[in-house]
């Protein structure tokens, strides 16, 4: 019989369980159909509306980067060479997270709607918002 | 020996070697060194041995600037003095505090961290500290449980503290003061007033007063006055019958430098891997870690030194800004005031859950912590008290405390998180969230939440040239043969560090002083 106890427990876990996939379903489907347009870090704590709003902000802020061709020409700059197969969309996803590490270690960062980010995921941002 | 000053017929004349004004944490350590020697004390307090709200009254006064407490409730009045409602967070200040920064105007001591080392050392026991040890790894050979977050040294490191129990000296050291055969503490003893000779080059007596309606003469060789940071500045402008400018105000520096720690709930981390972060919860068993910037990277930024605390966010959330709770004029209403706050951020419906079912089980791992920061303030002469036109019941102008910060505070808050958040994000641990009002760089001034930590810093501060300074590296006012401050008055940077600590050590450095000039 389910005690008092593992009714609770079973509860919450499977509440926060629904409620991870509500909130923040989008990323794992983004980061495998559209790993550029997906900064995995950051999605993990935002939902899609502010990831979405930091790449509005981030384009508004360097207008140079505010179309799709100049976006997707940054992000793949540095790991075309590394990658084998364009095919392997969790293999990029990886790739642009060390990117963005990279940045973070060159101090190629911005503060975007609060957030202290760096300038690939903010690129990443920016890409989901022209999707 | 404990004498009432309320009991003694009016106009009695105290005489002794030494006489400290103010039996708090600096006043009582003094007088502790000189337990046992030939040394007549006389240590002076203006409350009695317990609160009085009467006399507490005495500390009312007005403050303008950025807000702050209601100074009536900032520092306690009382035998023991504020480490009646200290927290115990000691730590040493480190060694860039005390050096000339080029992009601090006004810094720099006369001594250096080298010169406090002996001084902590003979400290920590009076502050019931276990050891005077402060390297991470010593802590984390006895529990291997202490990690630090995996952040590069050259940049960030992680500043450990200690807990006093709190040590209250009140309690603590009352019964040991009272049975010293050669220390006399009178109880009910406010100094209003300091006589020096004709050019106040030397200190003849000073009067105390209470509000029985008595008024007593105090004569000694050598005073100390350790009444605290607002207090120090307000006793010595107030004796201004010799010197219309107060006692060792010559140069007008006395009360200005006023400097407090800044608090700040000022951003937040978001880790990719929840985590305990033991070793920087304040549960943490007798040291808890906190993030300091290197000394190189304050150099390379040009900020001010400040430390980061964490705590869980579903709990901070809860939790209101201290400036914000910490205002009602009796310290202790304002006290009760905060731990219902605690309590009651403490126990959310969500927590009281989680506690009923995994407490003792699980750790408490958490996805997001709100960062606070301590934040040394920039010296500013335009920080500064002065006498308000309102007296107290004794006949004392009552303290006014203007409180301002320099355009450096809000820009090393900002820089010092982008230097987090970039460390963060490079050791793959996750990303900083800046708090409203940070996130604009922009924008100046710092939120309406900034609080402070209840340490008076700066106002008769040190200094080897009279023109820079109220005291000199032995604490001695300068031009006075015979008038020495104890207290983290005479600080002249603050450090991000709590206090407590450094006036001891300082204390006891001024008690070797003064057995010198006793002898």
């Amino acid at each position: 019989m389910m005690t008092r106890r593992s009714f609770l427990t079973k509860t919450v876990v499977g509440g926060t369980a629904l409620l991870a996939t509500g909130v923040f379903g989008w990323r794992f489907l983004s980061a495998r159909k559209r790993p550029f347009a997906c900064p995995l870090v950051l999605s993990t704590f935002c939902d899609e509306e502010i990831v979405r709003k930091i790449g509005l902000r981030y384009m508004a802020l360097v207008p140079s980067e505010s179309t799709r061709a100049s976006l997707l020409q940054h992000l793949s700059a540095e790991i075309d060479d590394d990658r084998p197969d364009s095919s392997d969309l969790a293999g990029i996803a990886g790739e642009i997270e060390l990117k963005a590490e990279q940045d973070f270690r060159s101090e190629k960062i911005l503060v975007i709607n609060n957030w202290i980010i760096s300038r690939t995921e903010a690129r990443q941002c920016a890409l989901l918002a022209l999707s | 020996m404990h004498i009432d000053a309320r009991t003694l017929d009016n106009g009695s004349l105290i005489e002794g070697d030494l006489c400290i004004i103010g039996a708090g944490a600096a006043g009582i350590s003094i007088a502790r060194e000189f337990f046992g020697t030939a040394v007549k004390v006389i240590l002076l307090e203006g409350g009695g041995l317990d609160y009085d709200l009467r006399v507490q009254k005495l500390y009312d006064g007005k403050t303008t600037g950025q807000p702050y407490y209601p100074l009536m409730s900032s520092e306690l009045h009382y035998f023991g003095g504020t480490t009646g409602h200290w927290a115990g967070m000691c730590s040493h200040f480190d060694p860039i505090t005390f050096r000339k920064r080029d992009w601090i105007e006004h810094s720099g001591w006369p001594i250096t961290h080298e010169t406090l080392l002996p001084y902590y050392e003979r400290a920590h026991p009076v502050l019931d500290l276990n050891s005077n040890e402060f390297d991470l790894k010593h802590w984390q050979q006895k529990d291997p449980s202490l990690v630090a977050l995996p952040l590069n040294d050259d940049v960030v490191r992680t500043k450990l503290w200690q807990f006093s129990p709190p040590t209250r000296f009140g309690d603590k050291y009352r019964k040991e003061v009272i049975a010293a055969t050669n220390v006399w503490l009178y109880t009910y003893a406010n100094v209003v007033d300091i006589t020096g000779n004709d050019d106040v080059s030397s200190i003849r007596e000073v009067t105390v007063k209470n509000y029985a309606g008595r008024t007593h003469t105090v004569r000694a060789r050598v005073f100390v006055v350790a009444c605290a940071g607002i207090q120090n500045a307000r006793v010595l402008l107030a004796a201004n019958r010799q010197a219309s400018r107060g006692i060792g105000n010559d140069h007008d520096l006395v009360g200005r430098f006023f400097m407090e720690h800044l608090e700040i709930k000022s951003a937040e981390l978001w880790l990719k891997q929840r985590s305990e972060l033991k070793l920087y919860m304040a549960a943490a068993p007798r040291v808890q870690g906190e993030l300091a910037i290197s000394a190189r990277k304050q150099a390379e930024l040009e900020v001010l030194y400040g430390i980061v605390s964490f705590t869980p966010l579903e709990y901070a959330q809860r939790m209101p800004p201290y400036i914000q709770v910490w205002t009602d004029a009796d310290p202790r209403v304002s006290e009760e005031a905060v731990k219902k706050a605690f309590d009651s951020a403490n126990s959310g419906r969500m927590n009281r859950i989680f506690r009923s079912l995994f407490e003792g089980h699980l750790p408490r791992m958490h996805q997001a912590f709100q960062m606070t920061m301590r934040l040394e303030q920039a010296p500013n002469p335009l920080s500064r008290v002065t006498l308000a036109d309102e007296k107290d019941e004794l006949g004392v102008p009552r303290a006014a405390l203007h409180w301002a910060f320099t355009s450096l505070e809000r820009k090393s808050v900002r820089r010092i998180y982008e230097t987090l958040g970039q460390q963060a994000g490079a050791a793959g641990l996750g990303r900083v969230k800046l708090k409203d009002g940070l996130a604009d760089d922009g924008e100046t001034g710092l939120p309406a939440s900034t609080s402070a930590g209840w340490h008076h810093m700066g106002t008769t501060r040190m200094s080897d040239d009279p023109k820079r300074g109220v005291v000199d590296a032995n604490c001695r006012v300068h031009g006075i043969g015979n008038l020495y401050i104890a207290g983290s008055s005479c600080f002249p940077t603050a450090s991000a560090v709590n206090p407590t600590f450094t006036i001891v050590a300082m204390a006891i450095r001024l008690a070797d002083r003064l057995k010198q000039q006793l002898a």
